[in-house]
């Protein structure tokens, strides 16, 4: 095995939380190296360059690692879980591969247990990230406005709002008409040009990546201007362990080149962030009983965001409804918080999605046969649909193992995932369910289609190690540094003591810089 | 009897207006390729037709049907790779009148944002939990 020149900070992973924080303390002189298991991927060769990009939705760029199989993929034992795990892995990580949502947690989700007694209140409220998501939207690049009477007041987004179409308005008139909350969604995506980057063209498959940077991925937001202060990122560095000196401090990590060569790199301090399944994997792998563990809560607790859809087919939309982002449209919170009304705790929001493109439409929506051309001439480009994103409470027996039958092409053992949807998430989605269906028979939809439970739904991984003041019940403090070990940080979802109801990627990278602010502030001890 | 993709082929996707059924439209050849190059289609084709052709019922479609009940996963995929095939092919794009080639970099042109949208719901009064 190689040893190599030691750095101040070694970040595992350059997604969402690496690339922030690698540009925030490279911004202030850390000599930053960033690995990343992927590689960097050409924007040219993204999917929707390709006259193929339906065929593309379901194979190499799948949402899910186990069935996109690429080489830098690990497998996933999903067997005994009701919710698929669903993300990227390269420069930029799932923001390659997202709608670019930015909702905000409501300060309320930092304190659920005073309010509705259940799970635990975060270390942190909201307004102590406040500042770390204003400087992230001006990073990423958000589009939306202010004046949404179900959020706290903010400072002003860069850029207006995405279109709403004349299929956003329609549902609009009808959240209206029922007197039900809604706003323009806040997203990542430019709805001008900005920082070098054109404005959206309403191509459509957000998710599916975008090939003009419209929508942000921190491979063309972050991690060029973390570059361009001296940063490092190392590609095609698969990481396996965290390594412990004789006085319990991390001296570094593990990792394999795409090769297979072995190297170590020291550091004076490791920060994960490596989402709620990968960072897990690396700390249980790292020792047996897994690294600053003594709280036995690593890989306990994961949570996703339970999601159910409901689609309305509106045939006066001309069958032009899939023009615009799938999905980034209205949010709606009118059922966010907990209503001593309802028979479970918290709630969900609601998002609205737009039609899909021919294949997928025939795939979910048709019947075969001689009906086929008739259910697809009236539902194709005619199909709105709302998402039902609800708040995922934290148990125990929802968590990522170790699962030593499955190893990667380095040998390195993958996890199982063990998650059940609880009887609160159950009884929250029927109520979304219902309620969506009010929303769509009001906007006048002729025909609805229902899924009270959608499986392919783990874009939200959270909770693996949970942060807490209190080293028995958690495994990172407030800043995200382990209890167990001082120089070792993690900043992805891992940390999320409660899921929110809405996509929490803002929320993570606004975490990601506050845990970078406490280290500039405070550990000026590692910069050699 | 043996029966040939294209046979499947155009009862699954039965002939529309001027276009012919998805077997005649030449599809299965487009399958093929694609089934070819990920792991998530392989076989699927070879072993639906191998399923059918074992199922003793003299009617086709009723065959497709028992297919489709024994093995669901199986005829999912095989669906998958047929509507993907279907509507890749340039003469049933121009039917349903959608865009040939790739979605970029043309992108589709909608209206513009028009804040006038907003003007009864900034009507109404913060109701975010303060604590």
């Amino acid at each position: 095995m190689k040893t190599l020149r030691k750095r101040d900070i070694v970040i595992i992973g350059s997604g969402a939380s690496g690339g922030a924080v690698m540009w925030s303390l490279a911004k202030n002189n850390y000599d930053v190296l960033c690995l990343e298991q992927g590689d960097w991927v050409d924007p040219a060769t993204y999917a929707t360059n390709s006259k193929d990009w339906q065929f593309l939705q379901k194979t190499k760029w799948s949402v899910s690692p186990n069935i996109r199989k690429l080489p830098v993929d690990y497998q996933i034992n999903e067997e005994n879980s009701e919710i698929s795990v669903l993300m990227y892995n390269a420069v930029g990580g799932s923001t390659i591969h997202w709608t670019a949502h930015a909702p905000r947690f409501h300060p309320s989700d930092f304190r659920v247990k005073t309010l509705d007694g259940v799970a635990d209140d975060w270390p942190i409220t909201y307004f102590d990230l406040e500042k770390y998501y204003d400087l992230n939207d001006i990073m990423m690049g958000c589009s939306g406005i202010n004046g949404d009477p179900a959020n706290p007041p903010r400072t002003p987004r860069p850029m207006k709002p995405l279109p709403l179409g004349k299929d956003g308005e329609l549902l609009a008139k009808a959240f209206d008409k029922l007197g039900w909350h809604w706003w323009p969604s806040d997203s990542y995506i430019n709805s001008e040009n900005y920082n070098n980057r054109s404005a959206c063209n309403n191509c459509g498959p957000t998710a599916l990546n975008c090939s003009r940077g419209a929508r942000a991925s921190t491979d063309i937001t972050y991690i060029p201007q973390a570059q361009k202060l001296g940063a490092e990122l190392r590609t095609n560095c698969t990481v396996n362990s965290v390594i412990i000196d004789d006085t319990g401090r991390a001296k570094g990590v593990n990792y394999f080149d795409l090769n297979g060569n072995k190297y170590f790199q020291p550091a004076n301090a490791v920060i994960l962030a490596c989402n709620g399944i990968g960072t897990p994997r690396i700390l249980l792998n790292s020792k047996p009983g897994g690294l600053a563990n003594s709280s036995g809560l690593v890989g306990k607790n994961l949570m996703f965001h339970p999601y159910a859809g409901v689609q309305g087919v509106f045939p006066n939309l001309n069958n032009k409804a899939y023009m615009g982002p799938l999905a980034n449209i209205i949010m709606s919170q009118e059922f966010y918080e907990t209503n001593s009304k309802n028979e479970f705790k918290r709630g969900y929001s609601f998002q609205i999605n737009r039609s899909n493109g021919p294949a997928l439409t025939a795939i979910n929506y048709t019947r075969w046969g001689e009906n086929h051309h008739k259910d697809f001439d009236n539902r194709f480009g005619n199909i709105l649909g709302l998402g039902i994103i609800g708040d995922d409470l934290p148990e125990k027996i929802n968590c990522v193992e170790i699962d030593n039958k499955i190893t990667d092409k380095f040998g390195i053992p993958s996890v199982k995932v063990n998650y059940r949807l609880s009887e609160n998430s159950k009884k929250l989605l029927a109520h979304g369910v219902k309620s969506a269906k009010k929303l769509l028979k009001s906007a006048g939809a002729t025909e609805i289609f229902e899924t009270s439970h959608l499986k392919e739904a783990g874009w939200h991984l959270m909770g693996t190690t949970k942060m807490g003041n209190n080293s028995k019940s958690s495994v990172v403090n407030k800043y995200g540094q382990t209890h167990d070990i001082d120089n070792l940080f993690i900043v992805d979802g891992s940390v999320f003591v409660t899921a929110g109801a809405v996509n929490p990627t803002p929320t993570i990278q606004a975490f990601a810089l506050w845990s970078s602010q406490y280290i500039i502030n405070n550990r000026q001890d590692l910069k050699s | 009897m043996n029966h040939h993709i294209e046979e499947i082929l155009n009862i699954i996707l039965p002939p529309i207006e001027n276009l012919p059924g998805a077997g005649d439209l030449g599809i299965a050849k487009e399958m093929f390729r694609m089934s070819n190059e990920h792991d998530r289609y392989s076989g699927v084709i070879k072993n639906s037709i191998e399923l059918i052709n074992k199922i003793y019922q003299p009617e086709i479609t009723e065959k497709i049907k028992i297919l489709e009940s024994n093995e669901p996963k199986l005829f999912s995929l095989l669906l998958e790779i047929i509507y993907i095939a279907y509507y890749s092919n340039v003469d049933v794009q121009k039917r349903i009148k959608w865009r040939p080639g790739p979605l970029q970099p043309q992108g589709f042109s909608i209206q513009k944002w028009d804040e006038k949208v907003l003007n009864q719901i900034k009507k109404r009064k913060e109701f975010w939990k303060k604590i």
